[in-house]
């Protein structure tokens, strides 16, 4: 078999590329990496101290942003407690640059006191806020989800539908990563190690 | 860890022909989370049916709660997740093991004393389809005790 000289330096190039490109592109991230699928970080809802809480509370800060309701009391404490887990692997010049936003889709049940002591339990940077309906459709559809709410039972307790994922936003407030942070039917979730491994390399992204 | 078998109380008040010997089973790994703000908490353990025969999970009681149930996290098909009450009753063949832990079967706890912090004990019963009753003791643990 003859090789020209043509063909050979053209595939000394693609080599060559090939190993460039590998030794350039990003190594992957250890939770799901949505950079450009998901719009940047916006909101407008009522914080747990009662106030107008937006984006722009949050500048500079990498946010982490969940969806649940306190009466909830399996997947949503299973999140925030490995959440939790996570801050505290974290330097504590770390954990500052950190804030866990737990947005509450039950603003019938839950009032900014109630989301105040409930994000208390997690720790101080942990932040509790609501909405009307109408403002919490806004929020949940930008991220492409939604919640609803089910049937009471006798004592007219009702459950929530709504998403299980974590989103997490630089501190540009562009969306980077989707954690989920619990093993709902079995299926294996981000680790408490992988979500701190990401976060750390968020943070060292300046 | 801690083991305590049970044996099931055959409460045959309404048959007295009720010869067979009752079912033996171990539940372990028994707890409860506990919240702040008087929300609802979420009860796990893992039940072992150590008899010959099927045990029939139908249901629990419990006097320090005001309401206590069996729910069911699930994921649905677009990707939320929603509770619903658990089908009952839950079917453990002998020999076979049943586990409530986070993300499925789960107790839902109402109403829980307000004093109730971790580190504390509540009591259940769980009750089976033939009348039996197996009280368990859960420890109650803090936000994280899952993990």
């Amino acid at each position: 078999m003859t090789v020209s000289g043509v063909r050979l330096s053209a595939l000394a190039g693609m080599l060559v590329a090939a190993l460039a490109l590998t030794a350039c592109s990003e190594p992957e991230w250890r939770t799901n990496d949505i950079r450009g699928q998901f719009p940047d970080l916006e909101f407008r809802l009522t914080s747990e101290s009662g106030e107008v809480i937006t984006e722009a509370d949050m500048a500079d800060r990498i946010v982490l942003l969940f969806f649940g309701y306190t009466s909830c009391p399996d997947v949503c404490p299973g999140t925030l407690s490995r959440l939790s887990r996570v801050m505290g692997q974290l330097s504590p010049a770390q954990r500052e640059q950190v804030r866990v936003l737990f947005v509450s889709v039950d603003p019938k049940r839950d009032s900014p006191q109630r989301l105040k002591r409930y994000t208390a339990a997690f720790g101080e940077r942990f932040i509790g806020a609501t909405a009307g309906i109408e403002r919490l459709r806004k929020v949940t559809s930008r991220y492409y989800t939604a919640f609803s709410y089910g049937e009471p039972d006798a004592q007219g307790n009702y459950p929530v539908s709504h998403n299980g994922s974590v989103f997490v936003f630089d501190r540009d407030g562009t969306a980077r990563l989707r954690i989920t942070a619990n093993d709902v039917g079995g299926i294996p979730s981000d680790s408490a190690e992988a979500i701190t491994a990401d976060l750390r390399r968020l943070l060292a992204a300046g | 860890m801690k083991m305590r078998h049970v044996m099931i109380l055959a409460l045959c008040l309404a048959s007295s022909t009720v010869t067979a010997a009752a079912p033996e089973v171990s539940v372990t790994k028994a707890w409860v989370r506990w919240l702040p703000a008087g929300v609802p908490l979420g009860g796990y353990f893992r039940l072992a049916n150590e008899g010959d025969s099927p045990l029939l999970l139908s249901g629990v009681a419990g006097d320090d709660f005001t309401s206590v149930s069996i729910h069911e996290t699930v994921r649905s098909e677009d990707g939320k997740t929603t509770m619903r009450p658990a089908d009952l009753p839950l079917h453990v063949q002998p020999g076979a093991v049943l586990e409530f832990a986070p993300g499925g079967y789960h107790l839902m706890l109402f109403g829980a004393p307000k004093d109730l912090r971790p580190g504390d004990e509540v009591r259940l019963t769980l009750k089976t389809a033939n009348g039996g009753a197996i009280p368990v003791r859960f420890e109650v643990r803090g936000p994280g005790g899952g993990q």
